[in-house]
């Protein structure tokens, strides 16, 4: 696989090298060995699937989390040690078993049709483009997909060329991005560290961020998206310290690769032009400097011209793309940072503004206090690698450490999980984030072999893994994302029923692609599979009223909703049943947020002159609006 | 290298040829289209492989010759030819269906296969065209090339059965669940459409509705169906209920049609008609008549 002699070369002008630094001796103990990974492997995989069983069918919390991580440890503790002797020949194999086992439980959770919201947008936009035979298609779920055609066109070839179904194909992508991205891991940390065995360290290492196995696993644009992130960066990384032909095939491959993240996600290009300015600035001002004094002792930076150039077309075709295409998208993403800055000063000051972290879940209390432990243990790590840094720093080269620093840009977001704007970002950003942390953990685990006393007692090692796999695991998602589970009322996942589906379908087939008012969990069925166009309440556009006011709507509201054509009310009864579990039914401004609405309210529709209802299930009532007749007088009888 | 092991001189086009051929048919396979195992398995994977693995010896030169050295002390050269090719499959891929959307070419299959079978010509050409003459002679005779992969591929190919085969009885261990419940429908367009049904008054009104069951059939007796027009029953009532039938779409165990007729109001007016089918109060469907002289 590698080169052997390229490996025994060392320049005196670039950083220090790992090489020598093996994890252990490449010995491979009988416990180790392949077939007992792989028997391991399956072995766990179906000890996750059979806690999915346990969960879809309402057991207790602590039986199925417990089970899950039974599966999910023996499936990737064994190919982690396998991983750890530092055997470079098959660290490629061993990438590859831990790449699918933590895609893995995310296939498992929904393997035959979406289930999270973002899945949703991205299945039916998929759909829209086959059926439509073009790009850029309106989406009614997140309007700024429409904008951003990589996920939905990769879907689509795959689609045409494989025969197989929408989300199938959709999966196969997602799958070989996750798979990509880990190996982009893999390239970029075995070429700053100068080590296969710290690649592949620093792959696992990634894959453990907290967004890992089920946020960046869903079929979406940020699964794709990170992955070409990681390539662009591990293939600049590589060209700076290329030579010849290959180093300008590198810079232009990454170009690419750049162009493709643009036309795929929004918020991963910024995450992408701001870690590339960082590293331009760094790496001129430090060539600056060489120039100015030279040094025997530090690594020439030769690279910056391939930073400049990777930096300067990424900006340009973010521009560009954002200029002719995606226009609304500073729109879209302009209120988080802002919304998110002033809750977290507000957290500062008040008390009803935050998030409760780690508030009462299905999550047991043991996930919960490794939840909390991960970080830390991530933090002394960091900040023991940045102790043995301090000493040679001069050594290393500027990108190599400026990687490491936006790694430390992790910790700070973890604050942004106390505020709701700033939540969802932060979740966003650790994708990003942990690359460096990877670098900065392949790093040490390298530097600690001459710790032989903390190397020797490796359960002090995987002790540690398991910390920060199953504390990471547990701040990614909540319980209603990562577990199957019975019907409950006010989730995205679990509010899903094929009563939903079915009442989509029919509505979509007898009505056609038709403006509906309804709440913010059917509104996910509706759009997905009916293709219909869901109102967005708001305080200016409160379509809430309907069904969460004991009234009629206002005057104002009703000509809104008859100028704006939305016809139809879907109404799910089992809002009466229980209060949401999200908390509101119609999104912020809800009046009736934290309370089941009156099923009374809902009943009275069936009274009113302006709605008769068209379709009906035991559970689902579809009704046709005529707010024209807010004030019409109905005979009461012959 | 010995003399008797250098490679017939025509080996390297050979192998060209065989992997134009190979895309070729890979190609017809998406466009037939040949049933979706053989193109999941075969023709995909030869379309995408193709053009990555010949985007790679663009990228990094042809192996072994000395291009270990131009990937500087990093190590990587082995690790992203092994990589590459998939990451540069999956960028063709984005390239083809970015150009055809951007052209105003329909992505349709037949378009899209031979967009995508195009992009592997075009690189596999390109790298044969960018590969100096000596590495066609360095380059081993393609039977061994192959016979070597297969030997290297086994035991991967064993691993991803295993897991594929794990993966496959996790979801099994999952039971499907099977929601049971009814539709009832109007087969009114006028009534979907928000337009009030008219009649004049005292004559006879006749609705149309379906009842599908899902997760299960219907119940064999006819169902009881009952109209109120306004707040009292309506007169004159006469339901037809057909036989429950195979339902026809997507999940639909069962479906019954019928009709209800009814005497219109003597007076003129708007009305709402509330129509129930069945003994659940919930299957419930209102429609609005307007009597006229």
């Amino acid at each position: 696989m590698t080169d052997p002699g390229a490996e025994a070369r060392t320049d005196p002008a670039d950083t220090p090298d790992l090489s020598g630094c093996a994890v252990g001796a490449p010995r491979v103990a009988r416990m180790t060995s392949w077939p007992v990974v792989l028997a391991a492997a399956a072995t766990g995989i179906l000890v996750v699937g059979l806690s999915y069983r346990f969960s879809a069918a309402g057991s207790s919390p602590t039986r199925y989390y417990t089970t899950f991580w039974c599966g999910a440890l023996l499936a990737l503790v064994p190919v982690t040690i396998r991983l750890a002797t530092g055997d470079r020949e098959q660290a490629v194999w061993g990438v590859a078993l831990f790449g699918v086992l933590t895609y893995v439980p995310k296939f498992l959770r929904n393997p035959a049709a979406p289930s999270y919201h973002d899945e949703y947008a991205h299945w039916r936009e998929a759909v829209d483009v086959l059926a439509s035979g073009s790009l850029l298609r309106p989406n009614g779920l997140i309007p700024i997909v429409q904008f951003y055609p990589g996920t939905s066109g990769l879907t689509a070839v795959v689609q045409r060329l494989t025969g197989l179904s929408v989300w199938s194909s959709g999966q196969l992508v997602l799958f070989t991005a996750h798979m990509l991205g880990l190996y982009a891991v893999f390239v970029l940390v075995q070429v700053h560290l100068r080590s296969p065995a710290a690649g592949a360290l620093g792959a696992v290492i990634y894959a453990l961020n907290p967004s890992g196995m089920y946020f960046d696993t869903q079929y979406s644009y940020e699964g794709v998206a990170v992955a070409l992130f990681l390539w662009v960066l591990a293939l600049a990384t590589f060209a700076v310290r290329a030579r010849g032909r290959a180093r300008g095939a590198a810079t232009a491959l990454a170009v690419l690769c750049a162009g493709a993240c643009v036309v795929t996600h929004h918020l991963t290009t910024l995450f992408l032009l701001l870690l590339l300015a960082l590293v331009v600035v760094v790496v001129s001002v430090r060539a600056r400097s060489l120039r100015r004094h030279p040094d025997a002792g530090r690594p020439a930076e030769d690279g910056a011209r391939i930073w400049w150039i990777v930096f300067g077309s990424t900006l340009v075709m973010a521009t560009a793309w954002l200029g002719l295409v995606a226009r609304s998208t500073l729109t879209y993403l302009s209120p988080y940072p802002g919304g998110a800055l002033d809750q977290l000063s507000g957290v500062a000051v008040r008390e009803d503004t935050g998030r409760v972290l780690l508030a009462p879940t299905a999550q047991p209390s043991w996930e919960r206090g490794v939840t909390a432990l991960a970080p830390v243990v991530v933090g002394l790590g960091c900040l023991t690698a940045l102790v043995i840094l301090r000493r040679g720093r001069r050594a290393w080269r500027a990108d190599t450490l400026t990687f490491m620093a936006y790694g430390l840009l992790y910790f700070p977001s973890v604050l942004f999980l106390l505020t709701p704007a700033g939540a969802e970002g932060a979740r966003r950003s650790w994708a990003f984030t942990y690359l460096g942390i990877a670098l900065i953990g392949a790093f040490l685990i390298l530097r600690a072999r001459g710790w032989a006393a903390l190397w020797r007692s490796r359960p002090v090692l995987l002790l540690l893994f398991v910390v920060v796999l199953t504390g990471n695991v547990g701040a990614g998602l909540n319980d209603q994302y990562r577990f199957p589970g019975p019907f409950r009322w006010g989730t995205d996942t679990n509010s899903a029923s094929a009563e939903a589906r079915t009442v989509a379908e029919q509505l979509a087939a007898e009505a056609g692609d038709v403006r509906v008012v309804t709440d913010r969990y059917t509104r996910l069925q509706l759009a997905a599979y009916g293709g219909l166009h869901i109102a967005a309440p708001s305080a200016g556009f409160p379509a809430w009223e309907l069904t969460q006011t004991p009234g009629d709507p206002d005057a104002g509201l009703a000509r809104s909703l008859v100028t704006s054509h939305y016809d139809y009310l879907v109404v799910d009864i089992r809002m009466a049943a229980e209060p949401p579990y999200n908390g509101d039914n119609y999104g912020h401004g809800d009046p009736l947020a934290g309370r089941a609405t009156p099923i009374e309210q809902l009943d009275r529709l069936d009274r009113v002159p302006w709605a008769k209802r068209i379709i009906t299930t035991e559970h689902l009532r579809v009704y046709r609006l005529d707010l024209s007749r807010l004030s019409a007088t109905v005979v009461p009888g012959p | 290298m010995t003399k008797h092991r250098l490679p017939r001189p025509a080996g390297r086009p050979c192998a060209t040829l065989a992997l134009a051929a190979a895309v070729c048919a890979a190609t017809a396979s998406a466009v037939v289209p040949s049933p979706v195992l053989l193109r999941s398995l075969v023709a995909f994977p030869v379309l995408v492989l193709v053009a990555g693995y010949q985007g790679t010896t663009l990228v990094l030169g042809h192996p072994g010759r000395g291009t270990a050295r131009a990937a500087g002390d990093t190590g990587v050269d082995g690790l992203l030819r092994t990589v590459l090719p998939v990451l540069l499959g999956l960028l063709s891929l984005m390239a083809v269906v970015l150009v055809l959307g951007a052209s105003g070419i329909p992505i349709a299959t037949t378009s899209v296969a031979v967009g995508t079978g195009s992009a592997a010509l075009i690189l596999l050409l390109s790298s044969r065209w960018a590969a100096p003459r000596s590495a066609w002679r360095a380059t081993g005779s393609v039977a061994r090339s192959v016979r070597g992969a297969a030997r290297r591929a086994v035991r991967p190919v064993v691993a991803v059965l295993v897991v594929v085969a794990a993966v496959a009885a996790a979801v099994a261990l999952r039971p499907e669940p099977v929601e049971r419940y009814t539709q009832l429908a109007l087969d009114e367009p006028d009534a979907v459409a928000g337009r009030p049904l008219s009649a004049v008054k005292g004559s006879p009104v006749t609705l149309r509705w379906t009842l599908r069951g899902y997760g299960s059939s219907l119940p064999a007796t006819g169902p009881a169906v009952r109209v109120m027009v306004g707040q009292v029953p309506a007169s004159r009532v006469r339901a037809d209920v057909g036989p429950v039938e195979l339902g026809a779409a997507p999940g639909v165990v069962a479906e019954r049609r019928g009709t209800v007729t009814f005497a219109a109001p003597a007076g003129v007016g708007c009305y709402d008609v509330r129509i129930t089918v069945g003994s659940d109060t919930s299957l419930l469907i209102t429609v609005g008549l307007k009597v006229t002289k």
